[in-house]
């Protein structure tokens, strides 16, 4: 489609022409970024930046020049966050943000960042309980997944399922014929054996339909892992981490010239970026 | 409210029914084709009595008996006048009207039933004479083009015939074809409209304070009525352009009796490229149209009309490869094709019961189709498999419509009838074949649920003249629409307007409407493509609203040659409807999945009109200051935003001088504000927040600045056309050359950022059409 409307624009614009004009696109000036899931169980793992006008040639990198502090529930809070070197990244001096203290399930948290002249930043978010995978069952002989959990009533759920490869961890592909649970990144098998099903590696869902009920998930694997099994992933998150993700789909998977750009989601205030509060429980399954 | 507006609509129904009135009635029509003529003005001399002829050139007076002098005035005619006596009976008196051969003798009239006489705001008629008028884009003369060239009616992008009226969006102007709907009015992906003037007679636009008869659009309703077809000898009219030529031909069938008209045209531009396209390459596209009529007139009381229109778009490229090598022996092809197009049909009865009442019923058909389609073929040795691909998206109608006009008295002229449409919605079908090793797969899916819908409203309105300087027309428009989903909506919308009449030449108006629209496009490319997709409202999408208040004030100077017009609005708009960041018209899920909901509009803004109808030098200025907003709870943070074609300033000039019988001149100059944008302002990276939960990512985002925050450069640009006429042994000629973007102003199609070898940001900017000139030659038989 895009190949073809492209065709077709080309033809009707052959005696079009284009020109550098001065034209100032405003700068919205430097400002703090940070990034970084607060995930049940494990330290915070924060990675602090600082934004660059998008018309100089200067890529953002993050450093150790901030000062972040993390405040919760606990009494012993605000926590200093201590600027480490993120040793997996290998080109490029990378920085994150962390401390010794453990994320716990339902608690809020907020964390505060400021850096010499540049505007002080902020953002919270809530750890959701942790949900429990139960029941669970795989067909070696269909590949299909079947499990469930309770979500729970007192509060809007957003989850993701996922599967990852149980020695490399890397994300495997699925498909369901649950209309009611999408991909970030979807495809879709216009057969499938007579019923639509849709494709991806993420798939997600909101409580709206089942608040406060059991909610069955039917997938199918569809990546060949390795031969011992696989992890089954069901992670609860926070409103703002679920609308984060779904901007970020929306604009990496854009493939409409005209269309509007997307606006990444972000909870920072006085910045940008998201701080996304996670819970997850997980399954090995073995062939 | 609404017992109010009711008991106030019965109350003034009632009144006066004692007063002992007689008529003066018939149609008005053109002495030489018998074609019956739209808005011809009739005024009754020294009295704030008059009317105008309706869609069918009828026409009725109410009048106390007494001596009168009835003056009738249109556009292009010799005026004519009428001394009447009415003391007993009924006068029946049909009209012929005798074409000005020039303007130059024209007679000045003051025109009481125009503008300022008017209770109806916000509504510009155009003759197809003025419209032709107006320089063409390579050599066609476009009705949309010139509407937007009228105050409060805004273009999209350059060279587009979409259009926005007063902060509305495309889909809320109901265009009607003889009465109707037509879905997509756009050939080559917008640059041309899907309608030909030699096939029209009339064009009408109401932008605001609508009439009770009017429904089931928010923003604006273009009336475009064909011919008849020449009730007394066959005629023809054709051109010849540089991509596109046309014929129309009419005539009586049986004299003054019956008669037809047939209008084609298509474009050549996939045979003039044909040269250009290299060996196992085909590249094509062209679009064509026709139109056709056939009116019979049973008797003065019945006449039966039968319009046809169809139209298509096909664009398709193949691409064929053949490989003969020593180890592999390929061949095959790729096919792609976009085709779109609409067809509408309509039967029309006209019945006149009595002097005082003219009714009209419609049946009508209407669908418009889009299809994409892609195939294959591949062939190595004894391997042989092929695969298709078509996706469309469709919406067709059925409807009833009666309509009937009743001249009560010389206070009260009543309107009153019904409609039902029966709506198909499929949003989004995909058609896959494949064949595979001999094994054949065929499937059709729906991707969006198709939705039948019913439409149905009834209305009344009362065209009330009150006293010599008050006059209302007031009514009440009641609609129904529930879905085969279950979707029950209704609606009881009052309108309103009024005029007082400072002085002959002088009249305040105002007016109040309640719109309700049940169907909405799905545009996220904001330049018309025909990928746009009509849908209906549902349980979860509900109807879009409008309320729009408008004060005006009506001036005539100069004798009558020149009207003057002031016009402030204010819209809002509820429930509308946008595709969600990122999503697009082809998706796994249903619309309904990838849409924002319960949106909000606010469009206000002033629009200033000085057009003069008469003399060597016709035309008119209008300017219009403008806002036009937006506010949905997922977009732009919740905050309000610009509209994309949120245009403050908006100025054209559209001129035509009469220098001879055989040259006149025809000048446009446009100024517009520049489209709102988004741009990057910033670039970010999150490099714990790939897609991995494990992994770092080292992806940059943009950040953009709020939606349609910036505004490009502003668009202007003049054009010219140059046209003499003659005559020949078989009828006249004329040969028009036009210059369009004469000072080849760049004018910004979209802007984008580039960068430089430092890795600095550049805005370039695009332009579409620099000068082109062109020229067609017109005749006539």
């Amino acid at each position: 489609m895009k190949k073809l409307i492209a065709l077709f624009a080309l033809s009707l614009v052959l005696s079009s022409c284009e020109k550098e004009i001065d034209y100032e696109i405003p700068n919205p000036g430097d400002k703090i970024v940070v990034s970084g899931r607060l995930q049940n169980g494990l330290s915070p793992k924060i990675y602090i930046s600082t934004s660059v006008y998008s018309m100089l040639g200067r890529r953002p990198r993050t450093s150790n020049i901030y000062s972040a502090k993390l405040f919760t529930d606990d009494p012993n809070s605000p926590f200093e966050l201590e600027a480490l070197l993120d040793t997996r990244n290998t080109f490029d001096s990378v920085y994150y943000y962390t401390t010794s203290n453990i994320i716990e399930a339902g608690k809020n948290y907020r964390l505060e960042v400021s850096a010499p002249n540049l505007d002080p930043a902020s953002a919270q978010t809530g750890v959701p309980l942790a949900p429990a995978i139960e029941n669970i069952r795989f067909d070696t002989a269909t590949r299909d997944l079947r499990f469930n959990f309770l979500d729970d009533g007192a509060a809007t759920n957003y989850y993701i399922v996922e599967m990852r490869n149980s020695t490399y961890f890397n994300s495997l592909y699925m498909s369901t014929a649950d209309p009611s649970l999408d991909f970030f990144n979807f495809g879709q098998d216009p057969f499938g054996e007579g019923e639509s099903r849709t494709y991806g590696s993420e798939a997600f869902l909101d409580d709206s339909q089942f608040n406060g009920q059991r909610r069955d998930i039917n997938i199918r694997l569809e990546s060949f892992g390795d031969k011992d099994g696989f992890y089954v992933y069901l992670r609860s998150i926070s409103e703002s981490y679920y609308r984060f993700r779904l901007t970020q789909a929306a604009g990496d998977f854009n493939e409409n010239p005209f269309s509007e750009p997307v606006q990444i989601f972000s909870n920072v205030s006085g910045g940008y970026g998201i701080i996304a509060g996670q819970s997850s429980d997980s399954s090995l399954v073995r062939f | 409210m609404y017992k109010f507006l009711v008991t106030s609509l019965l109350t003034f129904l009632c009144i006066s029914l004692n007063a002992q009135n007689l008529s003066i009635s018939g149609y008005v029509q053109d002495s030489k084709s018998q074609e019956r003529l739209i808005g011809v003005n009739l005024y009754i001399e020294g009295k704030s009595i008059g009317t105008s002829t309706n869609t069918f050139g009828y026409y009725s007076l109410s009048l106390p008996p007494g001596d009168y002098k009835l003056i009738v005035s249109f556009i292009g005619y010799h005026n004519q006048e009428f001394p009447i006596n009415i003391s007993k009976d009924n006068i029946k008196l049909d009209i012929d009207l005798v074409e000005s051969n020039t303007q130059l003798s024209e007679v000045v009239v003051t025109a009481k039933e125009a503008e300022v006489s008017r209770v109806q705001m916000s509504e510009i008629q155009l003759s197809v004479a003025e419209i032709k008028k107006i320089p063409a884009f390579l050599g066609e003369v476009d009705i949309i083009r010139a509407i937007q060239l009228l105050p409060g009616v805004q273009s999209g992008n350059e060279g587009t015939t979409g259009f926005y009226v007063r902060g509305g969006s495309p889909d809320q102007n109901l265009i009607l074809l003889d009465g109707v709907p037509v879905y997509n009015a756009s050939h080559l992906f917008g640059f041309f409209s899907v309608f030909n003037a030699d096939a029209i007679k009339n064009v009408n636009l109401t932008k605001g304070g609508f009439p009770a008869r009017f429904g089931g659009r928010l923003s604006s309703v273009l009336e475009i009525d064909m011919k008849e077809g020449n009730l007394k000898e066959f005629k023809g009219e054709g051109s010849l352009g540089l991509i596109s030529s046309k014929l129309t031909i009419e005539g009586p069938i049986w004299k003054e009796k019956t008669s037809f008209i047939l209008s084609g045209r298509r474009t050549y531009y996939d045979i003039l490229a044909r040269p250009f396209i290299p060996d196992g390459t085909e590249f094509g596209y062209y679009f064509a149209d026709l139109n056709a009529k056939v009116n019979h007139i049973f008797s003065r009381k019945d006449r039966l009309y039968l319009s046809y229109y169809t139209g298509i778009d096909d664009f398709g490229v193949r691409q064929e490869y053949n490989s003969n090598g020593f180890f592999s022996n390929e061949e095959g092809y790729d096919e792609s094709s976009l085709r779109w197009g609409n067809h509408t049909a309509a039967l029309r009865w006209n019945h006149l019961f009595n002097d005082k009442l003219f009714s009209n019923l419609t049946a009508t058909f209407s669908q418009y189709r889009f299809g994409i389609g892609f195939e294959n073929y591949y062939k190595s040795g004894n391997d042989e498999n092929s695969s298709g691909f078509e996706y469309f998206s469709l919406i067709r109608d059925y409807g009833l419509r009666y309509d009937l006009e009743y001249s009560l008295n010389n206070k009260h002229s009543l309107r009153y009838g019904a409609s039902y449409t029966f709506h198909t919605f499929k949003p989004g079908v995909a058609q896959i074949a494949e064949e595979y090793a001999g094994v054949k797969i065929d499937s059709i899916l729906n991707l969006s649920k198709i939705i039948q819908a019913n439409d149905l409203f009834a209305y009344i309105e009362d065209d009330y003249k009150m006293n010599e300087r008050w006059r209302l027309n007031y009514g009440l428009h009641y609609s129904m629409y529930f879905t085969d989903d279950d979707a029950f909506y209704h609606s009881l919308q009052p309108r309103v307007a009024a005029r007082y009449l400072v002085n002959d030449d002088w009249s305040l108006k105002g007016s109040y409407a309640l719109m309700n629209q049940y169907i909405h496009l799905l545009s996220n490319s904001g330049i018309g493509l025909p990928t746009d997709l009509w849908v209906s409202s549902t349980a979860k999408v509900k109807p879009q609203i409008s309320q729009q208040v408008a004060l005006g004030s009506s001036h005539n100077l100069g004798d009558g040659k020149y009207e003057f017009s002031a016009e402030a609005y204010y819209k809002i708009m509820d429930n509308l409807i946008e595709y969600k960041e990122g999503a697009s018209f082809i998706g796994s899920t249903d619309w309904q999945n990838t849409v924002e909901t319960d949106g909000h509009g606010e469009a206000y803004g002033l629009e200033l009109l000085v057009r003069k109808k008469r003399g060597k030098t016709t035309g008119w200025i209008g300017y219009t200051l403008a806002w036009s907003n937006r506010q949905f709870e997922n977009l732009n943070n919740g905050a309000q935003y610009p509209y994309r074609y949120d245009r403050r300033h908006d100025i054209s000039v559209v001129m035509n001088h009469q220098f001879s019988k055989r040259f006149d001149i025809g000048l446009t100059w446009i100024f517009g504000t520049g489209n709102s944008f988004t741009a990057p302002v910033a670039q970010i990276i999150l490099p714990g927040m790939g897609s991995n939960q494990f992994g770092y990512s080292n992806t940059i985002y943009d950040r953009y600045s709020d939606r349609n925050s910036l505004k490009m450069p502003a668009y202007h640009r003049l054009d010219l056309g140059f046209n003499w006429h003659y005559a020949t042994k078989w009828g006249e000629a004329s040969w028009n050359v036009s210059l369009y973007n004469a000072y080849n102003r760049q004018n910004p199609f979209f802007l984008y950022i580039s960068t430089d070898n430092a890795g600095n940001g550049r805005v370039n900017q695009v332009s579409l059409f620099p000068i082109i000139p062109s020229i067609s030659y017109q005749f006539k038989f």
